[in-house]
């Protein structure tokens, strides 16, 4: 269990991210998440769509239907300013707890 | 971001989640076919050919189903879907098992239903304060005269004005005397009920009239204008509520009163019914300046922070120094008891009583719901086992049986209330009159949520019980057989719940079976007196259309002439008071030449009566003569009751006495009747009558025969109207109200008692088919859950009777038990019922001995079936089964 708490924070974090140039749609917020983590982050569907839907519900993303490049129409996400601050403050948050949790995993010093 | 705006967002797909359903859905399985187009064209782009991209989209987009279950279980006003499906769930296994949704849900609604009602009775007769300024520091005061053998009695006058005079507890202290009056004038002659009051009554109570004013205090003296207050019903009805009324004239017993206000709607002091109250000033001489004739009642306002305690014990100290001041009051005491408990009286024990029977009904029946939990647990550990092994998660389980109690509490509750307010005509008839009309009951929502909480907790303490085991349990033992180790364990809990029921079973059965004795105890008490057929009515007579003796009995002969003469009258007469209506005027008897032993032991009840009244009402003329139309003038003659010939030596007749201790009046006694026990039915000494003839009343006044009695050859009802119109022919201004029959009076006896015996032999019912039903539960289950041993012995060759002793022997000890225990509470309980019963002792063996066997027959009923089902285990059906 703990391990998806810890999951599910990190791509919400990761989510908000994707979106902080331009918005985008579901499967174009997978793969940006992709890209910004160089792979390591294969985001699927089963787990994409509770969390989009979850950050729209809490008013960090807005969403409208949009078309995409190919013209297929396709549900746009984007960041609102409440995410944008979520994100800010998340961020900082992440800082802090991945600098604590390497220390804490470091073989020990002398 | 502003908490605001995150709860907005919330609230709005709340809302759109719950209210645009249909939409959200599309949307999702829009969005998800897009999410899969969008995959298709990306690996199209990259040179895949269109099928196989559709094949590996498919398969990278895992179940669209799946996928969309885990964006449902995180939207906002999930938990509601759940719960809608815990709830449809829950309705669909309660409909399976109608037969048990139904009795728990009746059982629970019963008891519910049962509590609330006797709650909101009490609540409204016994705890909302009156409707009067702070009216905890209400209290009235009362004589004691233990020589006439009057515990509590009325004041005498002088007494009031010493202790008006000299109480220091008091702020104010008031009298009144209730009688009626008749109002003439604008409509018909009718005949109202009226209080005389001292001007100082509806300060001492604290309520401001609705119009106009109070009294002043020198009204109601001789010489003063007379004056009057209307209540709020007269002045509707008869005055069409015109606000004029006040400062106009209106005529009652023929004398002009001046109205000067009107009291507020539900003001009724001290009764319902009071149409009217005028002033009197009892130091101004009205009546007598006594302290031997006792009609006032006094009701007083403490002094802020002045207990009542510290009221009767100046009371007692003043009492004591009148007692040496006068020698009539040597025996008098006094005391002050609070309004509200002077106005209940009696109606508090039988209440409680009620309350407790219903709480009894309502634990009963939660024992009765537990035990068929506990049941119904065994048969769904299948069940529970499957849902686990399919991945239902224990929560679940939890929340499915909590769904299932609180569907069940709510449907009780529901039949809880409907059963309550449908009472409501019943218990008001319980009410006392002095309340009656000012208390309105209404549903006592504290009680009714406190019995839902009870039973909340009973469903879900109990209905969680089978999880304990199943959840905890290996999930394979249940799927294959069946656990007899937990099956022992529900079985002990189950057996202490019909325990139970049976203890407090035997508890509601006996103190029914108390009441049920007093009643028929009290129907069977001779009244002395024969109460079929015969018609009564109050015809009073003014004084100003009927100013002589002689005018008056003329008119009583008159009367009593044309009804005579109505076919289907067999005879009829006048007296003062018809038996249990007033219990004085009453006074010392002494035989002449002996003086007054002065114990109260020579008291008797004093009557005046036209010749044929006795034989009217069917009392036996034992010795000597009755009275005729020639006993007028001197010396007085008097029929006396048995009692007060024992006073005498030897034959009464032609003996003479005296009558009364403040002017004491001598007479002739002429003859000996039968006594009546005129006071009350369970009064158990009643007062010696003497009956003098009206044709030698010497003056107009309280006492002047006034209730008309008829004996008929047939149902008197039918000559009312035959009655009225000849009473009418003599003058057509004379009231005549009251009109029943004297088995009605007799019947007023013990209305109250068969109202509430009524209530508590439905309790007594409920409590016994509850218990029955326990009982046939626990041996079902026994039964059920033994079926494969049971089977076994027969295939071993048990014999029918060791089936049945294996099946029975261990529920027959608990019942026993049951037995045991409500056989002591109740014996605890029916001392607190003293008061209630009449005939019979508290602790009487007959109604713990009935009771028993009632239900002791009830249970054995009950065990009946699953017993012989036990005897008819087929081994072979069973053990293949396995």
């Amino acid at each position: 269990m703990a391990r998806t708490d810890l999951l599910r924070g990190t791509l919400d974090l990761l989510i908000l991210q994707a979106l902080t140039l331009e918005p985008n749609h579901g499967l174009g917020v997978a793969r940006r998440v992709e890209q910004l983590t160089q792979g390591a982050f294969q985001v699927n569907p089963g787990s994409l769509f509770p969390a989009l839907h979850r950050l729209e519900q809490k008013g960090w993303l807005a969403s409208e239907w949009g078309a995409s490049a190919t013209n297929r129409k396709a549900k746009y996400y984007r960041l609102t300013a409440a995410g944008r601050r979520q994100l800010k403050a998340e961020t900082a948050n992440w800082g802090r707890i991945s600098i604590a949790i390497a220390r804490a995993l470091s073989p020990a010093e002398g | 971001m502003p908490p605001f705006a995150a709860t907005w967002a919330h609230f709005r797909h709340f809302a759109r989640n719950l209210f645009r359903r249909d939409r959200v859905e599309r949307e999702l399985t829009d969005e998800i076919a897009s999410y899969l187009e969008l995959l298709i064209e990306e690996r199209v782009a990259r040179g895949m050919s269109r099928h196989d991209a559709l094949q590996t989209a498919r398969l990278e987009l895992g179940r669209v189903d799946h996928v969309k279950e885990h964006v449902r279980d995180m939207r906002a006003g999930a938990w509601l879907d759940a719960l809608r499906q815990d709830v449809r769930f829950g309705v669909r296994t309660l409909r399976r098992r109608p037969g048990f949704a139904a009795i728990a849900v009746l059982t629970l609604g019963v008891g519910m239903g049962a509590t609330t009602a006797m709650f909101s009775l009490i609540d409204s007769v016994l705890l909302k304060p009156l409707p009067f300024r702070e009216s905890d520091r209400l209290v009235m005061v009362w004589e004691g005269r233990p020589r006439i053998k009057q515990p509590r009695i009325e004041a005498a006058p002088s007494n009031y004005v010493d202790w008006q005079q000299q109480l220091k507890a008091f702020d104010s202290l008031a009298a009144y005397v209730n009688g009626f009056v008749n109002l003439t004038g604008a409509g018909a002659p009718e005949r109202l009920a009226v209080v005389q009051v001292t001007p100082n009554l509806f300060p001492t109570l604290g309520v401001d009239p609705l119009i106009g004013r109070w009294f002043a205090t020198p009204e109601g003296s001789p010489g003063q204008t007379t004056v009057a207050i209307l209540s709020y019903g007269l002045w509707q009805r008869r005055f069409g509520a015109d606000r004029g009324i006040v400062g106009k004239t209106i005529l009652l017993d023929g004398e002009p009163h001046l109205v000067v206000g009107v009291m507020p709607r539900g003001f009724q002091f001290p009764r319902e019914g009071i149409q009217i109250w005028t002033p009197v000033d009892f130091r101004a001489g009205w009546g007598v300046r006594s302290r031997n004739t006792f009609y006032l009642y006094v009701v007083g306002r403490l002094k802020p922070d002045v207990s009542v305690e510290r009221a009767n014990t100046e009371l007692e100290a003043l009492s004591k120094a009148l007692a040496q001041a006068y020698p009539e009051n040597a025996d008098a005491t006094a005391f002050a008891v609070p309004l509200q408990q002077d106005l209940v009286r009696n109606a508090r024990t039988s209440f409680l009583l009620l309350l407790a029977a219903a709480v009894l009904v309502l634990l009963i029946a939660c024992a009765n719901v537990a035990g068929l939990l506990v049941t119904r647990g065994s048969e769904r550990d299948r069940e529970f086992a499957v849902r686990t092994a399919l991945g239902g998660s224990r929560i679940q389980l939890l929340r499915q049986l909590l769904v299932e109690g609180l569907l069940l509490s709510a449907c009780g509750a529901v039949l809880g209330v409907l059963l309550a307010t449908q009472t409501f005509d019943v218990l008001e008839r319980l009410v006392p009159d002095s309340l009656r009309g000012a208390v309105a009951l209404t549903l006592d929502l504290r009680l009714l949520t406190v019995a839902f909480i009870a039973v909340v907790l009973t469903g879900v303490v109990f209905g969680l019980a089978p999880l304990r085991h199943s959840v905890k349990v290996d999930l394979r033992t249940p799927l294959n057989t069946r656990a007899p180790g937990t099956a022992t364990g529900r079985r002990r809990i189950q057996a202490t719940l019909v325990a139970c029921e049976v203890a407090l079973a035997v508890v509601v059965l006996s103190s029914t079976a108390l009441m049920i004795r007093t009643i028929l105890n009290l129907q069977a008490v001779d009244p002395g007196f024969r109460a079929d057929n015969v018609l009564t009515a109050s015809v009073a007579l003014t004084a100003t259309e009927y100013p002589t003796p002689e005018r008056q009995n003329a008119f009583y002969r008159e009367v009593l002439d044309r009804v005579d003469r109505l076919p289907g009258v067999v005879s009829a007469g006048f007296a003062t008071f018809l038996p249990y209506t007033v219990l004085f005027p009453a006074g010392p008897v002494t035989v002449e030449g002996r003086p007054d032993p002065g114990d109260g032991s020579n008291a008797a009840i004093f009557r005046y009566v036209t010749p044929d009244y006795l034989s009217t009402l069917g009392v036996p003329l034992l010795r000597g003569r009755g009275f005729s139309d020639r006993d007028t003038g001197t010396p007085i003659v008097a029929l006396v009751s048995e009692r007060v010939a024992a006073f005498f030596d030897g034959d009464p007749v032609g003996q003479r006495m005296t009558l009364g201790s403040s002017g004491p009046v001598s007479m002739t006694v002429v003859g000996v009747v039968g006594d009546i026990k005129g006071e009350g039915l369970e009064v158990p000494n009643t007062r010696g009558t003497v009956y003098i003839p009206a044709t030698q009343l010497d003056q107009i006044g309280f006492f002047s025969p006034r209730a008309l009695a008829i004996r008929t050859a047939s149902n008197p009802t039918a000559l009312v109207s035959a009655v009225q119109r000849e009473i009418w022919a003599i003058n057509p201004n004379q009231t005549i109200d009251n009109v029943r029959t004297l088995e009605s009076i007799v019947e007023g006896q013990i209305s109250n008692r068969k109202v509430q015996t009524g209530l508590l032999t439905s309790f007594a019912g409920l409590a016994l088919l509850m218990a029955a039903l326990g009982v046939y539960g626990l041996l079902s289950f026994v039964v059920t859950s033994r079926t494969r041993e049971l089977s076994v012995r027969t295939a071993m060759g048990a014999q029918r009777r060791d089936l049945i002793s294996l099946v029975a022997r261990d529920s027959v000890v608990w019942v026993v038990c049951g037995f045991a225990g409500g056989l002591a509470l109740a014996a605890i309980v029916s001392q607190g019922m003293s008061g209630l019963i009449y005939g019979v002792e508290p602790l009487d063996w007959a109604s713990l001995t009935t009771s028993t066997c009632v239900l002791g027959l009830a249970a054995g009923i009950a065990a009946l079936a699953p017993v012989w089902r036990a005897t008819r285990v087929d081994p072979m059906t069973v053990l293949r089964a396995e």
